[in-house]
């Protein structure tokens, strides 16, 4: 995998964590410039790219991340930010590919939540960030099909929406995988979405439901 | 045209022939004629305000108890200001110099703004003073004035009639019709009568001159006038600036003190704790240190709001519409963004940050207090003023407290030349409206 993050602090940590948990760290990068190159070189099976990055310091990691996936399509990045905001996260799926997260910085240190997430964006799936989800939630309050979700079902919808799989949605809850498809199906036909198959087309019609 | 006008007010050195060929040649400079126009102008012009003026003050002075009195006094004041307008456009009828006028007060928002705007404004009461003083000089120009081209035209009109008719009835001139005077007399009359209309030439022109530096003196601005005006304003707005910037550093200041760095202090206390029980009870231990996770957890989550509430990534990245959308999108009450401005119009940082400021501030203030169901953030831009609205239907009644949070926004948007107004009746809505300074155009970062 890549990394590219400008704080030599957070890039080794990154990387150490990755090898202790038996990832191999093919390139650190510093830059966002060098960051597309490391890609196009090693086509990695996963990057992770910190948006704040040289030389402006603003959203490069960012654009670079979609750069990147626009000159090798569908290659997964995880970009990691201090902050999140909705619109970022609408413009790096905007690809419709899948393969993407968008995590707060500090979720690294759930060390099993963090890795759970990069093996998603790795197998192609999504992991939105909790924040961002939120975002989209409060935008979609005044729906009123939304309000016939039961609270637990709006949880269920959540972690759909960051991208987890009936698996793991089952394993945040603390409930069987069961009891997850049954919300699953009740959510679909509450808020009359398109029943699909790929665990990322679903986070992409619940996205594509909660952002309009 | 300008160069035959230019002796009139020319400042060149005075050589004395210039100076007598100017006086000869006065009556033929069109200047001069004008001014004498103007002269009468003036008598009417000076006599009829002064006469509006002394009405209405004085009929407004005895009504002053009733208040109706100061709008009378008020029509007064503004009629002198028209007054002044018109005497400075009469003054370059002579010299065409343009004539820069004082500035006045604005009227400001409210009644209280716009009569100190009114009677307050020292500009005003020069015009005031300058109609009372313009009416005995306008009467003293025109008797002088008039007295000389009178005595001159006579001369010359009375002479010339007689040479006219001498010279028609040639030697069989009547004697009554001399008068008996001799030739030679009559010819010094006429010579008298040419000097005194190059007299009242130059005269003209000199009254006007100096009227002129009355009107100069009381209604105009000067270079001086105007950079004290601008340090003044300049000091001002430097002085809100850096309170507005001390009061932002305090709050930092605070805030981290109360937040980040206690948090900060707890994961050191619970770190070095663990590290003693780590061995004699693992499982102290081990729930120590997830106490210390949850304390770092905290601290970034306070640093991430901490930076949020004044200066926010996106609002760099993306600018003011983004920002709002981002701020609008975690508001607990359901907030929309009508924006009228171009994708990706970019304002000056200092603006865009203010008016983030501001609308972050104002949907944290509906959200603790308004009570609202709804909530709207408008912003467009007029001319070169950026307008920003935040508009709820809650329940009213916010009041700018001294030293309250309106207070610092109020200061905040003055800081920068611009203008916060609160529309709160209790019941609702509420309407908070900041206008500041926009530069137009300016091109996406």
């Amino acid at each position: 995998m890549v990394i590219a993050e400008d704080s030599a602090l957070i890039r080794e940590g990154l990387a150490r964590l990755i090898e202790e948990t038996g990832g191999t760290v093919v390139a650190k990068v510093g830059d966002a410039p060098s960051f597309v190159a490391a890609v196009l070189e090693h086509r990695p099976d996963v990057s992770v790219v910190d948006v704040r990055m040289p030389p402006n310091q603003r959203d490069e990691g960012l654009r670079a991340a979609i750069e990147a996936r626009r000159l090798v399509p569908g290659t997964p990045v995880l970009v990691l930010s201090q902050y999140v905001e909705r619109q970022y996260a609408t413009e790096l799926l905007a690809d419709g590919a899948g393969g993407v997260g968008y995590l707060l910085k500090d979720r690294v240190s759930d060390i099993a939540e963090f890795m759970d997430a990069l093996h998603r964006v790795a197998g192609g799936g999504t992991a939105l960030d909790p924040d961002v989800v939120a975002q989209l939630m409060v935008l979609r309050r005044r729906d009123d099909r939304l309000a016939t979700l039961t609270p637990r079902e709006r949880e269920v919808l959540a972690a759909m929406a960051e991208g987890r799989t009936n698996l793991g949605v089952a394993k945040a809850m603390g409930i069987t995988e069961g009891a997850t498809e049954k919300h699953i199906s009740s959510i679909f036909g509450k808020l009359e979405l398109p029943e699909t198959q790929t665990a990322h087309r679903r986070v992409l019609a619940v996205l594509a439901y909660l952002g309009s | 045209m300008m160069t035959t006008l230019k002796p009139s007010f020319a400042t060149g050195p005075y050589r004395p022939g210039t100076l007598l060929r100017n006086f000869v040649l006065s009556p033929l400079d069109p200047a001069s004629w004008r001014a004498a126009g103007a002269i009468l102008m003036g008598l009417f012009i000076g006599t009829f305000s002064f006469a509006l003026l002394a009405a209405l003050f004085s009929t407004g002075g005895s009504f002053l108890i009733i208040l109706v009195g100061f709008a009378v006094v008020g029509i007064g004041v503004e009629i002198a200001r028209i007054v002044a307008r018109v005497e400075r456009w009469r003054m370059t009828l002579v010299d065409p110099r343009p004539l820069r006028a004082h500035t006045y007060r604005t009227y400001g928002h409210g009644l209280r703004a716009a009569a100190e705007a009114e009677f307050m404004d020292e500009n005003r009461w020069r015009d005031v003073i300058y109609v009372l003083v313009s009416f005995p000089l306008t009467i003293l120009e025109f008797v002088v004035c008039v007295a000389v081209w009178a005595t001159s035209f006579g001369l010359l009109v009375s002479t010339l009639a007689y040479f006219v008719i001498a010279g028609a009835a040639g030697d069989r001139m009547p004697a009554s019709l001399s008068n008996g005077a001799p030739i030679p007399l009559v010819a010094v009359a006429f010579v008298l009568g040419l000097f005194l209309l190059a007299v009242a030439a130059s005269l003209s022109r000199g009254l006007m001159r100096l009227h002129r530096a009355v009107v100069e003196g009381l209604l105009c601005t000067n270079e001086r006038e105007e950079l004290r005006l601008r340090v003044e304003t300049l000091r001002e707005s430097r002085s809100a600036m850096l309170q507005v910037e001390a009061t932002e550093l305090r709050r930092i200041e605070r805030d981290l003190h109360d937040g980040a760095q206690q948090r900060l202090v707890m994961l050191a206390i619970d770190l070095s704790l663990a590290s003693d029980r780590i061995e004699s009870d693992p499982a102290g231990a081990k729930a120590l240190m997830s106490d210390a996770r949850e304390q770092a957890r905290q601290a970034l989550a306070e640093l991430r709001d901490l930076v949020r509430g004044s200066a926010p990534a996106i609002l760099l990245d993306r600018g003011l519409v983004a920002a709002l959308g981002s701020v609008a999108g975690r508001c607990p009450v359901p907030t929309i963004v009508e924006s009228a401005l171009a994708p990706g119009e970019r304002q000056p940082h200092a603006v865009e940050r203010a008016a983030y400021f501001v609308v972050s501030e104002a949907l944290t203030n509906v959200a603790k207090h308004a009570s609202a169901t709804r909530c709207e953030i408008r912003c467009r831009r007029e001319g070169d003023r950026l307008i920003v609205e935040v508009w709820d239907n809650g329940v009213g009644g916010a009041v700018t407290a001294p030293g309250g949070g309106l207070a610092g926004l109020r200061d905040r948007v003055e800081a920068l030349d611009g203008v916060l107004l609160i529309d709160s009746p209790a019941g609702g809505p509420t309407l908070l409206h900041a206008e500041m300074p926009a530069a137009q155009g300016w091109p996406a970062a």
